[in-house]
């Protein structure tokens, strides 16, 4: 009941930063942090593929409705909670989903692995967003510019989340 | 059906997630006539990618049907090109003008030569029986002057290499048509020597040396070397000139042996240069 909680809560404070700082930051175009992924990113270890896809289904459904993306955001979401399972398995060796309950984190996975789970996904989410969004070869140094600035600044925000609430997700 | 059934569940959460992917891409693409002109241009991209790889596929294995139609064409036009060759040595003919080519050409390989003697001279496994004659051209297969046959025997031949202290070649300069006379010095095999240049002539490092055409056997203009450097002698009349042989004498495994047909006739003519009634009177 605690672990739910806290799940909850860190999705309200993920999605409440992201909706109502993130969305209206406006430092630079180059500049577009994606802190919603942290809540895919941290989904609980055992969560069915069914689970994840509508999760994330719902994530990205919030996501374009507050940012008038017109589905751009269910894009990037659905592949990343269907690939989920696959991603742990390849980039972290992580294939006993249904014994562990709890969120990935770097005493389950190892902190080699587990640090490469969370730049994958959030590199993956990066590239599908600003690829779909850019969607041509023109203007290539922009776009690369852009999905690498944007990329770190997610990034930054992901682990600065995780930091948070790691310690609370982590309880069975 | 429960095969189908059993499909369904295994595979339920992979259909969702397509259907999902698809009307969400949809959803985006019609969502403003930017994001459908900029999909449609991908779209057309990636089947004109395909396209062109199953077409370049597809010309790959016609490639041997393509060979076989392009020697039918060869063949054709060779045909046809002797048709013109027979149509025009009919008109020379009629013309009462000589129908046979001035010089004529014939490859051969070598079967030894050498370099490292003053008297160096290059074996050739043609003779008598293939139509080889004393003193016919040897040119490299690049056309630049190797040396001239000198004895023949049914079939094989020996030619003096431009590398034999004894051989001569009249020379001139091919911009500016000064002559002069080439031969080798007995030293580096690369190098020979084009001497009695007229003062008057302008000669410049790289200027091309030729063959004159008066020995009958060289047709004129076959290149011999480059000029490497020239000096005037002391008594200040002529040139003394050191050239680069632009053939590679120690590496030549081929050669074109030239027939002059008009050689005979030319120095037959050379010897009596006066008519008979002339030389009478005299």
């Amino acid at each position: 009941m605690k672990g739910k909680a806290s799940y909850t809560l860190f999705f309200l404070v993920t999605l409440m930063v992201q909706i109502f700082l993130l969305n209206n930051l406006t430092v630079s175009v180059l500049f577009a942090p994606m802190a919603y992924v942290a809540c895919i990113i941290m989904m609980p270890l055992d969560s069915s593929p069914l689970k994840m896809l509508l999760t994330s289904l719902v994530i990205g459904l919030l996501m374009d409705l507050t940012m008038g993306t017109d589905g751009l955001n269910i894009i990037a979401t659905l592949p990343l909670g269907f690939f989920r399972r696959p991603i742990l398995n390849l980039v972290a060796g992580f294939s006993d989903f249904d014994k562990e309950e709890s969120a990935p984190s770097e005493k389950r996975l190892g902190t080699y692995r587990y640090h490469r789970y969370v730049v994958t996904m959030v590199v993956l989410h990066s590239l599908l967003f600003f690829g779909v969004e850019h969607l041509t070869f023109d203007n290539f140094g922009f776009f690369a510019t852009r999905l690498l600035c944007s990329t770190l600044a997610s990034l930054a925000m992901v682990y600065f989340l995780l930091l948070l609430f790691t310690s609370k997700l982590s309880v069975k | 059906m429960q095969k189908l059934v059993y499909f369904i569940r295994r595979t339920y959460v992979a259909i969702i997630f397509v259907v999902l992917e698809i009307v969400a891409i949809r959803y985006y693409a019609y969502s403003t006539p930017y994001t459908q002109a900029r999909l449609l241009a991908g779209s057309n991209y990636a089947v004109r990618y395909i396209h062109n790889t199953f077409h370049g596929v597809k010309q790959y294995f016609s490639l041997r049907s393509e060979n076989i139609r392009l020697t039918e064409r060869i063949a054709e036009l060779e045909n046809r090109l002797d048709a013109v060759g027979e149509y025009e040595a009919a008109m020379q003919e009629q013309m009462g003008m000589n129908a046979g080519h001035r010089y004529e050409y014939q490859p051969a390989r070598v079967v030894a030569n050498s370099i490292n003697r003053p008297q160096n001279y290059i074996t050739i496994d043609k003779g008598f029986n293939q139509g080889v004659a004393i003193n016919m051209a040897v040119l490299s297969p690049e056309g630049y002057a190797v040396g001239t046959i000198v004895n023949c025997s049914e079939n094989f031949s020996i030619a003096r290499s431009l590398l034999n202290t004894s051989f001569r070649i009249s020379a001139r300069l091919a911009e500016d048509g000064s002559i002069g006379s080439v031969h080798w010095n007995g030293g580096d095999s690369q190098v020979a020597d084009f001497d009695d240049v007229t003062k008057y002539a302008h000669i410049t490092e790289g200027d091309v040396v030729v063959a004159a055409g008066f020995s009958h056997y060289f047709p004129s203009g076959v290149i011999i070397g480059k000029i490497e450097r020239a000096t005037l002698r002391e008594n200040a009349t002529s040139y003394n000139c050191r050239i680069r042989l632009a053939a590679d004498m120690s590496r030549l495994s081929n050669v074109l042996l030239v027939k002059n047909n008009a050689a005979i006739e030319a120095q037959t003519l050379e010897e009596h240069p006066q008519p008979a009634a002339d030389e009478n009177k005299q």
